[in-house]
């Protein structure tokens, strides 16, 4: 639990420490940013266990400051495209959950100082599903929520055949 | 071995980089992917496993004009790390 908790602060601390960290002695990762791949976030089953993991907390604001391009249809077993931008200011970092996934988690952004916060990308969605896009900015939590439809081989959207 | 390619170009004084990996031979999951600018990290993501085995990115930076070079590095679930290079059009 200890673990899971100092993977997430040093996540949460992302954003503001980048700027520290550049000049620091290099830790494991290549980039220098994240000090670790947070597994228990990555691990968890839903939404909510894998904010928990992250920030300790599922408390979130939901704004439409958090703006996510996503397809309406999407096949199935496709690679679904995403791209997510906010008006935010001071973005620490950029969450991707798919929430009907196993694992929502998909991945993580931090925005480092110089980039925009906006990125574009492909996810697994394995069902129909709510993708939330949540951003901490500011020491805060902040959400939106988009669905995408995911046809089966028929077309026949979001409708399970029997058998 | 895994390959990548890296993409970049300025326009408006943004410069847009595009990411893309290439099927892997191998099984492993990439976890990590980063890019850099000189010593500047301009791009860092986190990768769970509703990703592609071939992920893509793209995103956006201030500060390169082209002839710059850029980095790209990303490490994989079995711990190895890998870097290609770009430069900025």
């Amino acid at each position: 639990m200890l673990g899971v908790l100092a993977a997430g602060a040093a996540f949460a601390a992302t954003g503001c420490a980048a700027d520290r960290r550049r000049a620091a002695a290099p830790t494991s990762s290549p980039d220098g940013t994240f000090p670790d791949w947070p597994a228990a976030a990555f691990d968890a089953t839903s939404v909510e266990s894998a904010l928990t993991a992250l920030y300790g907390t599922t408390e979130v604001t939901q704004t439409d400051d958090v703006v996510i391009d996503l397809p309406v249809f999407a096949e199935a077993g496709a690679m679904v495209p995403i791209a997510v931008s906010t008006r935010l200011p001071r973005v620490q970092a950029i969450h991707v959950l798919v929430r009907e996934n196993p694992a929502p988690l998909a991945v993580s952004f931090a925005p480092l100082p110089g980039a925009d916060p906006l990125v574009a990308t492909r996810v697994r969605v394995e069902r129909t599903s709510d993708v939330v896009v949540c951003v901490r900015a500011a020491g805060r939590l902040y959400a939106n929520t988009a669905d995408v439809v995911v046809t089966g081989p028929d077309g026949c959207a979001g409708h399970k055949v029997p058998g | 071995m895994r390959t990548a390619s890296l993409y970049a170009k300025v326009r408006g004084g943004a410069t847009t980089v595009r990411v893309l990996f290439r099927p892997a031979s191998t099984v492993e999951a990439i976890r990590t992917v980063s890019c850099t600018h000189g010593d500047r990290v301009v791009f860092a993501a986190r990768m769970g496993r509703a990703m592609p085995a071939d992920p893509s990115f793209e995103f956006r930076f201030r500060g390169a004009k082209p002839g710059d070079r850029i980095g790209l590095a990303w490490t994989d679930a079995a711990g190895a790390s890998h870097s290609v290079q770009g430069t900025v059009v």
